[in-house]
């Protein structure tokens, strides 16, 4: 389903001609319905590998496949239907602060062709399934950071992705809150949405027990399909 | 209408609503454009005002010798009517000019002097306006034709051709410098106004982020900042047409005195759809345009 072929990814450093190697020579597949964890310390470079697969960035070496497609040929006019293929959730969660619970996660439908009497219907049901049925008119600043979370999730779920890209979704949270959001995500994961977490915490890796990527300086230092934490 | 216009119009009022400082800061900066613009154009409207007062009170004054009869008075103003450059003749017989002169001194010592010769001492006149300043020599030059000295006593324009001159040219660089001042000030109103709003929408640079991240398209993201800006830039224009016209009706009287009777109210009112359209044209459009660049400014990055 995603495939990485020889992806090196380097950034110029500001006042002066050198580059930081984000990532080097990394080479992974994806299968559909896969529960990967990324593993490393901050700055290792899981938040480059999930930019590069969401196609905000592109590969200074190298190709990213999705279903077959080069992303790096990827025509601008046809990123967003692309973008509807994924779900993303990330530890600051990045939710429109001037829109309610409701309109954060019905915005995520309303950007694709959803028919709007379905599109109530599909949200409701999901903020039910994420518990945040009762504050559907809630704005973001009103909401703790596990509920802000949970609308998060919400949203990376509505137009049922085929993957979610989630970006240390439980740094902010406490055990409880990060308890439910790995819930959550098994869950998901269960109905046959392929998940791609990145995260520090050996806790989460140790728990989760799937597939685990562990990266350091950029390069893969092992891949195991029942991994642990190693670092 | 289309769902996703409507979509796109609701978000567009929602935001206006929702983004109290943001919509406050980009209301306001708009009303502060929109109203210079409006006072430039009645600044402008006071010079025109200024300047024909001021070519009204230029004339060529023509006495005629003591008991001239007023057949042959009325002979010249009838060749004067007929010269294409002049705009207005006016006779002033020599009780006219009594009569004014007692009612302008009838409290000072000039009167009493005048009792005292026993008589009238002023001569009969014309008063000539030409349609333009610049064509006071050439009247001047027609009066001087030999046919009229018989009954032309003095033709009162020896000195006031500097003066006419100078008056001209006065009112030509009033006129020249305020639309200088004009074009710029509205020059600074747009570039200042342009960045303010790019430094408010700056704020929305990570809802922007997060809209293409979930696969918004362009129109779909610009669409309610379009709405927004177009609703700013009509709450402003709409708040600087009430104030202005408001500040008009007070101070009427007050800048009547200033302006040599220019009724900055009667403008207002004489010019109202002309306002509007400067008002409103230019709210919404700094409204719409400067949402439009700014939001297009990360949408490409």
């Amino acid at each position: 389903m995603i495939k990485l072929e020889n992806i090196t990814k380097t950034y110029p450093l500001s006042f002066n001609r050198e580059t930081k190697v984000a990532l080097q020579n990394v080479s992974f597949d994806v299968e559909a319905g896969e529960f990967i964890t990324f593993c490393g310390r901050s700055g290792a470079g899981k938040t480059t590998l999930l930019k590069l697969i969401a196609c905000q960035e592109q590969p200074t070496e190298g190709a990213v496949f999705f279903d077959g497609e080069n992303l790096g040929k990827i025509k601008d006019k046809d990123i967003c239907a692309f973008r509807h293929q994924i779900g993303f959730v990330f530890q600051d969660y990045k939710l429109l602060s001037y829109k309610t619970v409701f309109e954060n996660v019905s915005y995520a439908l309303e950007v694709t062709d959803y028919q709007n009497g379905v599109m109530d219907n599909e949200v409701s049901q999901i903020l039910e399934l994420v518990g945040l049925e009762k504050q559907t008119n809630s704005f973001p600043h009103e909401l703790s950071g596990g509920e802000k979370q949970r609308v998060a999730i919400a949203r990376a779920l509505i137009h049922r992705p085929k993957v979610i890209l989630a970006d240390e979704p439980t740094g902010n949270l406490d055990p409880y809150h990060t308890r439910d959001v790995l819930k959550i995500l098994n869950k998901v994961n269960e109905l046959g949405t392929t998940i791609l977490l990145a995260t520090h915490s050996k806790e989460i890796v140790n728990s989760l027990q799937r597939r685990v990527i562990t990266i350091e300086d950029g390069q893969i230092r092992s891949d195991e399909a029942n991994g642990r934490f190693i670092l | 209408m289309s769902k996703k216009i409507q979509k796109i119009l609701k978000s567009g009022w929602d935001n206006f609503q929702r983004q109290g400082i943001l919509t406050f800061a980009t209301l306001f900066i708009i009303f502060i454009a929109v109203f210079l613009a409006s006072s430039l154009y009645l600044f402008a409207g006071a010079i025109y005002f200024l300047n024909d007062r001021l070519q009204e009170r230029i004339d060529i004054s023509v006495f005629f010798k003591e008991n001239t009869a007023r057949e042959d008075i009325v002979k010249i103003e009838d060749q004067l009517k007929a010269v294409p450059e002049v705009k207005k003749v006016e006779y002033f017989s020599a009780d006219d000019a009594y009569q004014k002169f007692v009612q302008d001194h009838k409290d000072d010592k000039y009167y009493e002097a005048l009792q005292a010769i026993e008589m009238n001492p002023f001569l009969a006149s014309i008063h000539i306006q030409a349609k333009n300043p610049s064509q006071y020599g050439s009247i001047s030059t027609f009066l001087k034709k030999d046919e009229f000295q018989s009954v032309i006593q003095n033709v009162n324009d020896y000195k006031r051709g500097t003066v006419i001159q100078k008056l001209t040219d006065l009112t030509k660089n009033i006129r020249t410098i305020g639309l200088a001042l004009i074009g710029f000030l509205s020059l600074i109103a747009v570039l200042v106004t342009f960045n303010t709003i790019k430094l408010t929408i700056f704020s929305q640079k990570a809802e922007i982020e997060i809209m293409r991240l979930v696969g918004a398209k362009r129109r779909f993201i610009q669409g309610p900042y379009f709405i927004q800006g177009l609703l700013c830039g009509l709450s402003a224009s709409l708040l600087a047409f009430v104030l202005f016209g408001a500040m008009a009706f007070l101070l009427q009287e007050k800048l009547s005195g200033i302006f040599l009777g220019f009724n900055m109210f009667d403008f207002y009112k004489a010019n109202i759809w002309e306002l509007v359209a400067l008002q409103f044209g230019s709210g919404l459009l700094l409204g719409t345009v400067s949402s439009l660049l700014a939001v297009q400014a990360y949408l490409k990055k």
